[in-house]
């Protein structure tokens, strides 16, 4: 693994551009996550186009820079305006704008930057040898445990997103449905298409995941077109001395741990990835008392546990082909496109890409640093920037990405569409995540299944011939019983709150 | 609450209508002599959904006979003139569909760009023309130069390519 990591770095440092990459990924993304309402997901879903006439493992690069500094963005507003950037950054918000109103700003951003790239470093060490772990257990798998495997993925994240299991599970149904349309992938022949050239091929997953991350974000900005913007002075980020370092070191390497154990498990997200290391930071800490009141281990631990969930998300993602949330899940749809096929597979078959990508991941975490203690004195002006600029560039990124996949306007008329159908969704709080997923997900299960039930000559129990199978079917039950059950738990909170609630 | 159960009852009866559709849309696929055919996976999905959604249905009927009458009738509303900018945010994509095989790339995202920004709000003509042209420029390089994707090509591609830089 050793010599295929250090083939990886070579692999790297070989295509000077991907350097490039890396700096211009990690930009895009700190920039993308800092303001309030764009998401990293959105940054990847728009960049993808730009990667389709480029080596795989640059590609990746670029869109896992982007991820990696979109987490990272994310929490900056939330120090500076008290505006978290992104649902998992809330956690640093706590400390980190305590520690702003103090006048610490800058130690702020600083323990901010260097607690997200430590962690992001971290986990990706994690992710090195847990994935390759995983991959080698699942190379076993025959077509029986991919299609349990899939479902597996669809059920788990379909209780855990959104607000309700019932509508989780539907929305999964729906994905898998749109994936049927076009050309079926054993016989070859045309389904749903309704004599439409450009569905011959089905929904092409650009458009769709352009649609329903960007273009549906976009529709939801526009009814906050008119909130005033919050303006946030220029401070500049200041890397925290020896002392401090040393201080929080401890935390750091404890909530990266977490963080990538939380984020590597599908559905719970960097949200309780940044949430469960800073509350067992406060738990473990000398000095509880000062967590919630600018304590700079509360801001280590939540950005660590943040960086290294996001990290770990990747682990099943690449290895089982499961992404964890949203931003994972259009990556996915990233590695499809570039040609990959996400799964144990791509273990053996581009192994020179996968240890490539993970050595661009190490000095990713380092330029995270660089670059955000540099762009840290700009980002409160780029905070600022007025949402009717901002909304038509994005608009006109998503047109022409959707465009440029197969040169062909039909798409943006999908992605159009898909957009709206995500407005609509979420106006009505129904989960996205599992559309894209299932959509993904569709073609590996329907061939899968079609497969196992071929080999055995249609007898149902080659699915719960083997253990993987069973252990993976009872997985998925406990998944939808214990999704069941906390979004029961969090209606019944909401609604004891005085929210407006449903539980199914 | 009466909302959210009025949404899944919607949502329900929509995938009801989509499962039924589903299973007469596969009921003319070829049948396969093996096991498993073209129409399998689809019919089995529409089963599992029409099913799904049938006790989604049952349910919501159950719960709203139950609910009082003036309960939380009404959501939140949105914003007539929100509803109108995203009306107008969708028809805008349409149009652009509609006028970029013509007019060409560069004119119609330049006007695109323009009157978008102009409509959310930005008044300074002179900020509305700049955002545009550097707007659009930015593009054409990154995906038309960069990334090499042909553009639909109109007035202004054919006058770059005339003098040497499209």
């Amino acid at each position: 693994m050793i010599e295929q990591l250090l083939a990886g770095f070579a692999l790297t440092f070989s295509h000077p551009f991907n350097i490039v990459l890396i700096f211009a990924g990690i930009g895009i993304g700190i920039i993308l996550g800092a303001m309030p309402g764009l998401t990293a997901t959105m940054g990847i879903a728009i960049a993808l186009p730009l990667t389709f006439g480029m080596e795989p493992e640059l590609g990746l690069t670029l869109l896992a820079s982007i991820f990696i500094g979109g987490i990272h963005g994310g929490g900056i507003p939330g120090i500076l305006i008290r505006t978290p950037g992104t649902p998992a950054s809330a956690a640093s918000m706590i400390d980190g704008f305590e520690l702003s109103k103090q006048g610490q700003a800058s130690l702020a951003l600083g323990v901010h930057a260097f607690s997200s790239s430590t962690g992001s470093f971290l986990s990706t060490i994690i992710l090195i040898f847990g994935s390759a772990a995983l991959a080698n257990f699942a190379l076993d798998f025959g077509p029986a445990e991919f299609f349990i495997l899939a479902i597996f993925g669809l059920t788990v994240v379909s209780s855990v997103t959104g607000r309700s299991t019932l509508r989780g599970l539907f929305m999964a149904g729906l994905g898998l449905l749109l994936s049927t349309v076009g050309i079926d992938p054993i016989r070859g022949y045309p389904r749903f298409s309704f004599g439409v050239y450009e569905l011959a091929d089905g929904f092409s997953l650009v458009p769709a995941l352009i649609g329903l991350f960007a273009i549906s974000q976009v529709l939801v900005e526009i009814m906050t077109l008119d909130v005033p913007i919050i303006q946030a002075e220029r401070v500049r980020a200041r890397l925290p001395n020896a002392k401090t370092i040393r201080s929080i070191m401890p935390t750091i390497f404890k909530s990266s741990v977490l963080g990538t154990l939380i984020g590597a498990i599908p559905g719970p997200g960097a949200v309780l990835g940044s949430f469960i290391p800073y509350a067992e930071a406060k738990r473990s800490s000398k000095h509880p008392e000062k967590f919630g009141k600018g304590a700079i281990e509360g801001v280590a631990a939540a950005e660590a546990g943040n960086n290294a969930a996001a990290i770990g998300a990747l682990i099943p993602t690449l290895t089982l082909g499961i992404p964890g949330e949203a931003a994972t899940a259009v990556l996915l749809g990233g590695l499809m496109i570039l040609g990959l096929r996400p799964g144990p597979m791509l273990f053996v078959e581009n192994a020179h890409v996968v240890y490539s990508v993970f050595a661009s991941l190490l000095i990713a975490a380092v330029v995270l640093l660089f670059l955000a203690l540099i762009m840290a004195k700009h980002m409160g002006k780029l905070i600022t920037v007025p949402k009717k600029l901002l909304l038509p560039a994005i608009l006109l990124f998503c047109i022409v990405g959707s465009y440029a996949i197969r040169n062909s306007i039909f798409d943006v008329g999908i992605a159009l569409g898909f957009g709206l159908l995500g407005f609509a969704l979420n106006r009505i709080d129904y989960p996205t995540v599992p559309i894209l997923l299932g959509l993904i997900l569709g073609p590996i299960a329907e061939s899968s299944f079609r497969r196992a039930l071929l080999v055995s000559r249609g007898d149902p129990m080659i699915f719960l011939s083997s253990t993987v199978s069973i252990v993976l079917i009872v997985l998925s039950v406990l998944s939808l019983v214990f999704g069941y059950r906390l979004t029961s738990s969090i209606n019944r909170q909401a609604k004891s709150a005085g929210l407006n609630s449903d539980s199914d | 609450m009466s909302r959210d159960v009025r949404n899944d009852l919607i949502v329900a009866g929509i995938f009801a209508i989509l499962s039924v559709g589903v299973i007469i849309g596969t009921s003319d696929y070829p049948v396969s002599e093996r096991a498993v055919g073209i129409r399998t996976f689809p019919l089995i999905l529409a089963l599992l959904l029409g099913g799904l959604s049938i006790l989604v249905i049952v349910r919501s009927v159950l719960i709203l006979r139950k609910m009082p009458r003036n309960e939380d009738q009404a959501g939140p509303a949105i914003d007539k003139r929100v509803v109108t900018q995203i009306v107008i945010t969708v028809v805008g994509v349409a149009v652009y569909i509609a006028v970029v095989s013509t007019g060409g790339f560069i004119i119609t995202s330049v006007l695109y760009l323009g009157v978008m920004a102009y409509y959310f709000g930005e008044r300074r003509l002179w900020m509305v023309a700049t955002y545009a042209i550097v707007g659009v420029i930015s593009v054409y390089l990154l995906f038309g130069v960069l990334a090499r994707v042909p553009f639909p090509e109109g007035p202004a591609e054919q006058i770059l390519s005339t003098i040497g830089l499209g």
